[in-house]
């Protein structure tokens, strides 16, 4: 065995890999001879070791858990866990699939939208105001928005009459004179 | 009837049926067996959360929230499944819809995290925090996917074919990403700690022919 077949065993991370016993002594050996893989191996041992390091959760955990087993025997006993429509799947996916949006660009925009409650106000506003100036900033029909004229001649568009309207209140029909006054 | 053969013989629940079997029953409307389940597993499930970024506190909810979700959807559980890789594709969903409700990734540190072992000797307990920091710090570097894999990939029970089945790829496909993954993580977490990797030629990633 040479130091890149060691290594490739060492690093593939999976007990698996290094479990049958022919490999091991194979190992072994390579690693009686040759310190800088020992120094790898000692490396990657004491990343592995990190990783498997189990922190206690508290107590409280438990107890927590044991409540809502309790809730959720008691509110459809012996059928709780009935309640909710199954996916009915052969293939062994467990658990609900991740929903997708199906707005193309939502992803973008989620990525690009702040976090923060503060952020995400400021950002709003600031659209709106940019908004609200392009607007305003905008020459009429930029947009290809017809905007008639008050003393324009009706035209007609795809049988459509289009006609300038002229908004003038509607009289009361009865003038009151507690309103008048 | 299966007995648990658990590797811990300090298990309470050893003398218990195994997994697979209570979880059988629990489909079956025992709903009372999902708390042997939860005491053997809540452990592995609740580190799990932890090492992918979760706070302690979210983590337990988590943990909470992924066996609720095994009794909700124990009828989906097929009787020539394996319990663990399901337990942990349900964890998977769990911890994805726990970030879309936090909405923000974890910070890299957090005070919360407990003291190293009180056997080992101050200034050797104080490194150990450090260097679980330094791994923290190298994890959360790690797009999560990459993240997911080595942490599964170090449960016991999850053999290459059930992390295949967990990420939807072949075994050779996973033993490749299982080396890439570890490899960026080995160079992240010298970073973190100021150390620097062995001055030797970066390994090939072992040869995977295409399996299904």
């Amino acid at each position: 065995m040479n130091c890149t077949q060691c290594r490739e065993i060492l690093s593939s991370g999976h007990p698996e890999e290094r479990a049958s016993p022919d490999t091991c002594s194979t190992l072994q050996a390579h690693l009686a001879q040759c310190p800088a893989c020992t120094h790898e191996a000692a490396q990657l041992e004491q990343l592995f070791a990190l990783l498997d390091y189990q922190e206690q959760p508290s107590p409280a955990l438990a107890a927590g858990f044991a409540v809502r087993l309790g809730q959720a025997g008691t509110a459809s006993p012996g059928t709780a866990y009935t309640a909710v429509p199954l996916e009915q799947t052969t293939a062994p996916r467990p658990g609900p699939a991740p929903i997708k949006s199906a707005a193309p660009f939502s992803g973008l925009f989620r990525m690009l939208w702040p976090t923060r409650p503060l952020g995400a106000f400021s950002y709003s506003t600031a659209l709106l105001c940019v908004g609200l100036l392009g607007g305003q900033l905008l020459p009429p029909g930029a947009l290809g928005v017809h905007t008639p004229n008050a003393n324009q001649e009706p035209a007609a568009t795809n049988g459509i009459l289009i006609c300038p309207v002229q908004y003038s209140p509607p009289a009361l029909p009865y003038s009151s004179p507690k309103l008048l006054s | 009837m299966a007995v648990y053969t658990g590797k811990d013989p300090g298990n309470p629940h050893l003398a218990e049926p195994d997994d697979h079997s209570l979880m059988l029953a629990v489909r079956a409307g025992a709903t009372e067996r999902l708390a042997v389940l939860f005491a053997r597993h809540h452990m592995g499930l609740f580190n799990y959360f932890r090492k992918l970024g979760h706070t302690r506190s979210n983590s337990e909810d988590l943990v909470q929230e992924a066996f609720m979700r095994i009794l909700r959807y124990a009828g989906s559980y097929q009787p020539d499944a394996n319990f663990l890789p399901w337990l942990y594709g349900i964890a998977r969903n769990t911890a994805h819809e726990g970030w879309k409700t936090t909405r923000h990734d974890p910070e890299p540190f957090n005070d919360e995290t407990p003291a190293a072992p009180s056997d080992h000797e101050p200034a050797t307990a104080q490194a150990t925090r450090e260097l679980e920091r330094c791994l923290e710090h190298a994890l959360l570097r790690l797009p999560r996917d990459k993240r997911e894999l080595i942490l599964l990939s170090r449960v016991r029970e999850l053999s290459i074919a059930d992390l295949a089945l967990l990420f939807d790829c072949s075994p050779g496909a996973i033993k490749v990403r299982l080396h890439r993954s570890l490899e960026q993580l080995r160079i992240y977490f010298d970073q973190a700690t100021g150390t620097t990797t062995a001055p030797h030629e970066p390994v090939a990633p072992p040869h995977s022919p295409r399996q299904s």
